[in-house]
């Protein structure tokens, strides 16, 4: 849909790789700065594209 | 400059500091070793500025920040423990100290009681070199650090 990269997006977000797969495996929680910046970039709200989970 | 050319650069200069460090010994000269080594030091700072591709995200600062305050913690522990017998030793009057029977290999120079403290510290600044990079080593892990991923 958007058609990009995980370089491509770190990229966009001024943040490294390692950070984007660390959020997509769940293993890094982004600050809020990040997030809404996520969601900017992929044109959504943050409680659409992050869900919270009690740990 | 490449990320790996400043390795290589650090690794020399460490190289070249212990080489400068027994030549300090050979000339009886122990006060050189501080401007060489805060020269070292001011060089690794520049040149690591000189890297373009050495990006410092949140994630990073994150694992730097718990690093650092996990090493402290640990590390100011370790150095009780370590310091807290040589305080004892420095008050204790002297009929207290017992003598403790042991062999004593012949030495070369003989080492003072401060030349044993500073050995004894240096060792307690390498445990405590090896507690930060293993501390560091399992932040990265815990946050991810070392996935290897494909797109």
């Amino acid at each position: 849909m958007f058609d990009l990269t995980q370089e491509g997006l770190a990229k966009d977000l001024g943040v490294t790789r390692q950070t984007i797969l660390a959020i997509e495996k769940g293993k890094y929680d982004p600050s809020l700065e990040l997030a809404f910046k996520m969601a900017k970039r992929f044109q959504t709200t943050v409680d659409e594209l992050f869900i919270y989970e009690d740990k | 400059m490449k990320k790996n050319s400043y390795y290589i650069i650090c690794g020399i200069l460490a190289v070249l500091l212990v080489v400068l460090f027994y030549l300090f010994i050979m000339i009886c000269q122990p006060l050189l070793i501080i401007p060489v080594v805060i020269l070292s030091v001011i060089l690794c700072f520049v040149l690591k500025r000189r890297i373009p591709d050495c990006e410092m995200d949140e994630r990073q600062v994150l694992i730097d920040m718990k690093t650092a305050s996990a090493t402290l913690k640990a590390g100011a522990a370790l150095l009780l423990i370590g310091n807290l017998p040589i305080v004892i030793y420095a008050f204790s009057v002297p009929p207290m100290i017992m003598p403790m029977p042991r062999f004593h290999p012949p030495q070369v120079v003989p080492l003072g009681i401060l030349g044993q403290i500073a050995i004894f510290e240096l060792i307690l600044l390498a445990a405590v070199v090896l507690l930060y990079a293993g501390i560091h080593i399992y932040y990265t892990h815990k946050y991810g650090g070392d996935i290897a991923d494909e797109e």
